[in-house]
């Protein structure tokens, strides 16, 4: 079969053999790293030396704070509530992610349930989480189910948010083919719903899952007797500033491992087809 | 599956009045509230600790907190301390927005900890500036800063970058001078972006502040629904929550959902903004 | 190959202020290894005409159907866009339509592929692809479910002059070599005179106003004489039915 010539000849610059995806952000950063270091080294700079000014109990120095972190680390106590805390977010956030996604399917397809649900979810995303996290604690008292609830609470609105969104970027240009093709129901969920959904649901994941482990360690903080919030309340009881920085830096470091080492690992994998961002 | 395309209006068949009533999206959204209000009357006797109270109790004393102006005074105080904390963060976030968005360099110096500060939880700072600066204003202040700079200096650097490439390549072939560039093009372009900063700063700097107002002060909204708590005044708590609630969609739908549709005649899908933009978490 | 029966179509959009007539009491017939082109203005029903023929969408009133030995035929349909599944490698994309996923449907795909030259980019992905060849790629999808029919809508519109002529001629061959029916919508007259063995032509207002046949032998080069005589000839019927003016 004779093809064209001018293609033939010229095939398109844009195959990549390693075709690295939603990554266009890195070498550009790379570029600056220098800079990025220059950042880093001003702030701890900046945090020692405004730290020897005053006393190590009102502002400790990094140094103070990282030898906190390893105390911390090596209580007995430390693993014991760190799972209760995982064990709140897991089941509180799965709970959250089904939840919000049926809801924010329904919301996506029907004007019905879009107006139905629609204040609650503009509701959750503006009203404070102490609020849920107060009621919540006040309904539940000490039981297990205080930080869950509000988890499911606060965290699915903003899954549902995506997701709606994500129902409406289904292409319809594709879903035409398909009917054209005769292409069965399954099939058609699989290759084009769920890829089209899907970079919405990452979105969703990383928003809901934001909120609900900072809700996860206020509820605790009102309520529990296990998990880190019972920690940080304990910490600030006993005026230990070294202690909640400690705590907020390992609550930090989870989250970032959570994106990087989970998230955006998944997001590679997921969306390799996509072209290399311009510039 | 649905398989008429771009068929136009349907034709349907008769519905009843029951359902042109009820079942339209504008009854969902009253159906909502009522069927809450409804599963709330029935569930609240069947707990048996008797700590959530009855609708009736709550809206006793929602009546009583605004007979009282304590609603009144704790909101007045919150939302004063969040217009001084914000205008702050307005400022000093707009100039880092731009620095980073017109400066690679700076942007590569900063990035990390704006993402950071998106991410460091409200109840940190809250308890940071109690143990800090005890009670009073300048922490509540402080912390609606802090929540809200990110938003700012996301938003108005987001905004620089996307300032039309094709009309700045189009100022550097006429060699514009950089100040005008800056007047008549990236500073009118920035507008949908400044009301998302305004957007999503405030939100989350109020979020900020009503936590930080539990520690570190004696007044305030915050302070006031948990001293509530403190005294077991729940059907307080409860009312002072539905206050939070009905502020919050009064103030989204009134002011920001109208300004924002005027804002966004021109280009309707900024109208969301950048509200955590997973993109730049590390 | 199938048999093509259209009977009384019609076709009305509900607007807001008025309706629409896409397809006014179209009625027409084909079958067998024959390539019909309708051509018309922008807005004249052809693409709405295929999309009732492909099931996408529903007639207003009337009839159409395509059929093989008294039975609904197996259809291609290639569209203005390549519509490919930009999260697909190109192989699964074409994988994608078959009615089963056999190695006999699977060997099938690869072949159609080669048979428009991209054999060697079967892994990649259309993001990786120019226009060109992604159009190529919706060609090769259309032809490898060894449909009876095979409807196209403009499918060259949205390409480049050198590329669109390379195409045309690698869609004549494959038609002369697989004999299906294929309905081929287009506003361009010289590309149906090209083409097709057969020139229906659609008005505003969805009216059937003229069938043509067209007796020149295949293949036929545009710069020959005879061709750009039929071309002149069947652009004047066109012009005769006061089309290009609106």
């Amino acid at each position: 079969m004779a093809t064209q010539d001018v293609e033939a000849a010229a095939p398109p610059a844009r195959i990549d053999t390693e075709a690295e995806g939603p990554t266009s952000e890195r070498p550009r950063r790379q570029r600056y790293l220098l800079w990025r270091i220059a950042g880093y080294i001003l702030f701890i700079g900046a945090w020692a030396f405004v730290s020897s000014l005053t006393e190590p109990y009102i502002l400790p120095s990094p140094l103070e704070v990282l030898r906190e972190m390893g105390e911390v680390v090596r209580r007995d106590d430390f693993w014991i509530n760190v799972v209760a805390t995982l064990r709140h977010l897991t089941i509180g956030f799965t709970i959250a992610f089904v939840l919000g996604t049926a809801i924010g399917i329904a919301m996506g397809r029907s004007p019905y349930w879009d107006g139905f649900f629609r204040d609650y979810v503009m509701l959750t995303l503006t009203t404070p989480g102490l609020v849920f996290a107060l009621i919540c604690v006040m309904i539940f008292g000490l039981s297990t189910l205080a930080p869950i609830v509000a988890i499911v609470l606060t965290s699915f609105p903003h899954i549902t948010v995506n997701v709606v969104e994500g129902v409406r970027a289904i292409p319809r240009d594709l879903m035409d083919m398909a009917t054209a093709y005769g292409v069965d129901r399954r099939t058609r969920i699989r290759n084009i719903v769920l890829p089209a959904i899907a970079p919405f649901l990452f979105t969703a994941i990383r928003y809901g899952f934001a909120i609900a482990w900072k809700i996860t360690a206020l509820t605790e903080l009102f309520g529990q007797t296990d998990g880190v919030g019972i920690q940080i309340r304990v910490e600030f009881l006993f005026f230990d500033i070294a202690g909640v920085l400690a705590w907020a830096f390992f609550l930090v470091g989870f989250a970032l491992v959570m994106e990087r080492l989970v998230l955006q690992r998944l997001e590679r994998r997921f969306f390799r087809w996509r072209p290399k961002a311009y510039g | 599956m649905d398989t008429t395309v771009g068929s136009g209006r349907v034709a349907r068949g008769k519905r009843s009045w029951f359902q042109r009533t009820f079942v339209t999206p504008q009854a969902a959204r009253i159906t909502a509230p009522v069927l809450f209000l409804v599963a709330w009357q029935l569930i609240a006797p069947l707990i048996p600790s008797a700590i959530l109270p009855m609708p009736a109790e709550v809206a006793e004393a929602m009546w009583e907190q605004l007979r009282d102006g304590r609603l009144v005074e704790a909101f007045s105080v919150s939302l004063l301390r969040l217009a001084i904390g914000f205008a702050v963060a307005l400022v000093v976030g707009s100039i880092l927005g731009l620095a980073m968005g017109l400066s690679r360099r700076i942007e590569a110096m900063l990035h990390d900890f704006v993402v950071v500060g998106l991410t460091f939880p409200y109840l940190i700072w809250g308890l940071l500036v109690a143990m800090w600066f005890g009670y009073g204003w300048i922490g509540p202040v402080l912390v609606v800063f802090i929540a809200g700079v990110p938003y700012v200096i996301l938003n108005m650097s987001e905004g620089v970058h996307d300032v039309s490439k094709e009309l700045r390549d189009m100022a550097a072939a006429y060699e514009v001078p950089r100040d005008r560039v800056l007047r008549h093009l990236v500073v009118p372009s920035l507008s949908p972006f400044f009301f998302a900063s305004l957007r999503y700063g405030l939100a989350n700097g109020w979020k900020g502040l009503i936590l930080a107002e539990v520690f570190a002060s004696t007044s305030g909204a915050g302070w006031h629904i948990t001293s509530m708590r403190d005294y077991g005044d729940f059907a307080g708590v409860v009312g002072f929550a539905i206050y939070f609630a009905l502020f919050s969609i009064v103030v989204e739908r009134l002011v920001f959902g109208r300004l924002s549709r005027r804002v966004f005649r021109w280009r309707p899908e900024l109208a969301r903004g950048m509200g955590d933009p997973p993109e730049l978490l590390v | 190959m199938a048999t093509v029966n259209v009977t009384d179509l019609r076709k009305v959009f509900l607007g807001e202020d008025r309706d629409v007539v896409a397809l006014d009491s179209v009625s027409f017939d084909a079958s067998g290894h024959t390539f019909v082109s309708i051509v018309g203005p922008s807005g004249c029903g052809k693409s709405t005409l295929l999309n009732i023929l492909a099931g996408v969408e529903t007639p207003s009133s009337g009839r159409a159907d395509i059929t093989e030995n008294g039975s609904r035929a197996r259809v291609g349909y290639v569209f203005q866009a390549p519509r490919l599944l930009p999260w697909r490698s190109v192989i699964d994309n074409m994988l994608f339509v078959q009615s089963e996923r056999t190695d006999e449907t699977a060997a099938r795909a690869a072949r159609y592929l080669e048979m428009v030259g991209l054999a060697e980019y079967h892994k990649a992905w259309p993001a990786q692809l120019s226009g060109g060849m992604q159009q190529r790629v919706g060609i090769a999808r259309a032809f490898s479910i060894e449909p009876d029919a095979l409807l196209m809508d403009e499918p060259f519109s949205h390409l480049d002059a050198i590329t669109a002529r390379g195409l045309r001629r690698e869609l004549h061959s494959m038609w002369m070599e697989t004999k299906k029916t294929v309905l081929f919508v287009t506003h361009d007259v010289g590309e149906a005179v090209e083409l097709s063995d057969r020139i229906v032509i659609l008005a505003k207002g969805g009216k059937l106003r003229k069938d043509l046949t067209l007796d020149l032998p295949f293949p036929r080069d545009p710069a020959d004489d005879k061709v750009a005589l039929t071309k002149a000839e069947v652009l004047r019927e066109f012009e005769e039915l006061d089309l290009i003016a609106t």
